[in-house]
C-alpha cells in the first residue's frame, strides 16, 4: 500500500510564519531521497532549500512561484511505495 | 556527546522538513564542553545555561522528553511547555535556568552559589556562556562579586568565535578570554573545547576548588559552532576556509577516533553508543509529538506565588 508523507512549509527561523514559494528542484512525478533539497522558499530575503522528508515519488501541490504560503502548509507529498 | 549531537541534528531535521515547528541555536561542535562540564558535576550541583545549551542539559542528565517536551510547547515539556528553548528550569537535575539575555545568567549563578554558602551546603554552580557575553555589564559584576565573596562559582566561557553574525575580534580587545580573569584575581586556564577529558580535567578541579571553599574559577573552552547562530542560518559572513578548519577539529569523529585507538572501545561498541543514541532521541520525539500542549489552565500557574487578588 502507498503511503503519503506530507510535505510542510517549515519554520525556518524564529520569525518565520511565512514563505515565499520560489521553485521545485524536482520535477512532479520524479523519485526523491529523503534529505534530498526538493524546492526552494525565500524567508526574510534569504533563500533556503528544504530537504525531502522521506524517499519515495514527488507529488507536486498547488504551490505558485513568488506566491507566499504560512508555515505548516502542505504544499506537496511524497508517496512512499 | 553522542547524545546531544542526536538532539540536536534530529531536531535539525524535524524542523528543516516541517515535521515540527521549533526554534533552537543549534549546539552542534560543542558537545564536548557539554559533556566534560556535566560528567564533572554532581546531581545537587546547579547549572545555569543559554538558549544554545541543549548539550549542557543532555550533559546535565536532563531526561530528553523534558528538553524535547520544553522546545515544543508540550505539556511533558521541563517547564510544562511553557518556557521554550531560552526558559528551561529541572530542578531536580540541578538545572536553574536557560537564558536568551545574553550574559544575564552570570549573575544568577553568583546568586545561586551565595545562596549554597549561605545555606551551609557543598554545592557547586557552574553557569555557560559565551564569548561575547563577555562583553556584558552582568558578566563582570558576577565575576567580581564571586571573587570578592568568594562564591563556589564554575565560569565556562564556551568561546565559539562568534557572537551571533560577528568574530570575537571585533568586540574585544584582548587576545584569550580567559584573561578576563585576571581584573578579578580569579585562578582558571584556557582549554581545547573540543577535548571532553580536557573540558573535565579542568571543570573536576575547578568544582573541587568551590566545593573546599577556594572560591571561583574560570574557564575558557574554545570550540565553534557549526550550524551558525540560529537553526536556517545561511551563515554567509562565515569564510568557508574557518568553517573547513574548524570541522576537521569535530569534536565526536576525533573523540571516537581516540577512543578507538587507546583501545577503550570498539567499533562495535562505539557504534551500539550510536544508535542507542539515536534511539533514545527517536523514543522521546514519539512521545513528546504525542503529547498535548498545556492546558489553557497553565496560562496563570507559576506566575504569583500567591494568585489571591490577581485577575485570572
Ligand atoms: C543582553 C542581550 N544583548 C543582545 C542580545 C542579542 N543576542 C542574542 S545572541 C547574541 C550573541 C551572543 O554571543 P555569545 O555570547 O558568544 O554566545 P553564542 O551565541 O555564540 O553561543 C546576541 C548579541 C541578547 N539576546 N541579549
Amino acid at each position: 500500500m502507498t503511503q503519503k508523507v506530507p510535505v510542510q512549509v517549515p519554520k525556518l527561523t524564529m520569525a518565520t510564519t511565512e514563505v515565499t514559494f520560489l521553485e521545485w528542484l524536482v520535477e512532479d512525478g520524479q523519485p526523491v531521497e529523503e534529505e534530498q533539497p526538493i524546492y526552494v522558499v525565500a524567508t526574510d530575503k534569504v533563500e533556503n532549500e528544504v530537504a525531502a522528508p522521506a524517499s519515495g515519488i514527488l507529488r507536486h501541490g498547488t504551490a505558485e512561484p513568488e506566491e507566499v504560503y504560512p508555515v505548516g502548509t502542505e504544499i506537496a507529498a511524497i508517496e512512499v511505495p | 556527546m553522542t547524545l546531544a549531537q542526536a538532539v540536536d541534528a534530529r531536531l535539525r531535521k524535524g524542523i528543516g522538513r516541517g515535521e515540527f515547528f521549533a526554534v533552537i541555536w543549534p549546539s552542534r561542535g560543542q558537545e564536548a564542553v557539554a559533556a566534560g562540564v556535566g560528567a564533572a558535576l554532581r546531581r545537587d550541583d546547579r547549572l545555569v545555561t543559554t538558549y544554545r545549551g541543549i548539550h549542557d542539559l543532555v550533559g546535565k542528565g536532563v531526561p530528553l522528553t523534558e528538553i524535547l517536551g520544553e522546545i515544543m510547547g508540550k505539556s511533558i515539556g521541563a517547564s510544562r511547555g511553557k518556557g521554550g528553548t531560552m526558559h528551561i528550569t529541572a530542578p531536580e537535575q540541578g538545572v536553574a535556568l536557560t537564558t536568551g539575555i545574553v550574559g544575564a545568567g552570570v549573575p544568577v549563578a553568583v546568586g545561586l552559589a551565595l545562596a549554597a554558602k549561605q545555606q551551609g551546603s557543598d554545592r557547586v554552580t557552574a553557569v555557560c556562556f559565551g564569548d561575547g557575553a563577555t562583553n556584558t555589564g552582568s558578566f563582570h559584576e558576577g565575576m567580581n562579586l564571586a571573587s570578592t565573596w568568594q562564591l563556589p562559582v564554575v565560569f565556562v566561557c564556551q568561546n565559539n568565535l562568534w557572537a551571533e553574525m560577528t568574530p570575537i575580534g571585533d568586540t574585544m580587545n584582548i587576545d584569550q578570554v580567559v584573561d578576563r580573569r585576571l581584573a578579578y584575581a580569579m585562578p582558571g586556564e584556557r582549554v581545547d573545547g573540543n577535548d571532553p577529558e580536557a573540558v573535565h580535567r579542568a571543570v573536576t578541579a575547578a568544582v573541587e576548588r568551590g566545593r573546599s571553599g577556594g572560591g571561583p574559577t574560570f574557564i575558557e573552552a574554545v570550540t565553534f559552532r557549526f550550524e551558525g547562530h540560529y537553526f536556517g542560518d545561511q551563515q554567509k559572513y562565515l569564510p568557508a576556509e574557518e568553517l573547513a578548519a574548524a570541522k576537521e577539529a569535530d569534536p565526536i569523529p576525533r573523540y571516537r577516533q581516540k577512543l578507538l585507538d587507546s583501545g577503550a572501545l570498539s567499533a562495535d561498541e562505539l557504534t551500539a553508543i550510536d544508535e542507542d543514541a539515536t534511539a533514545q532521541v527517536e523514543a522521546a520525539l514519539a512521545e513528546v509529538l504525542a503529547a498535548p500542549a498545556p492546558d489553557l489552565a497553565e496560562l496563570d500557574q507559576d506566575v504569583f506565588v500567591n494568585m489571591e487578588g490577581i485577575p485570572s
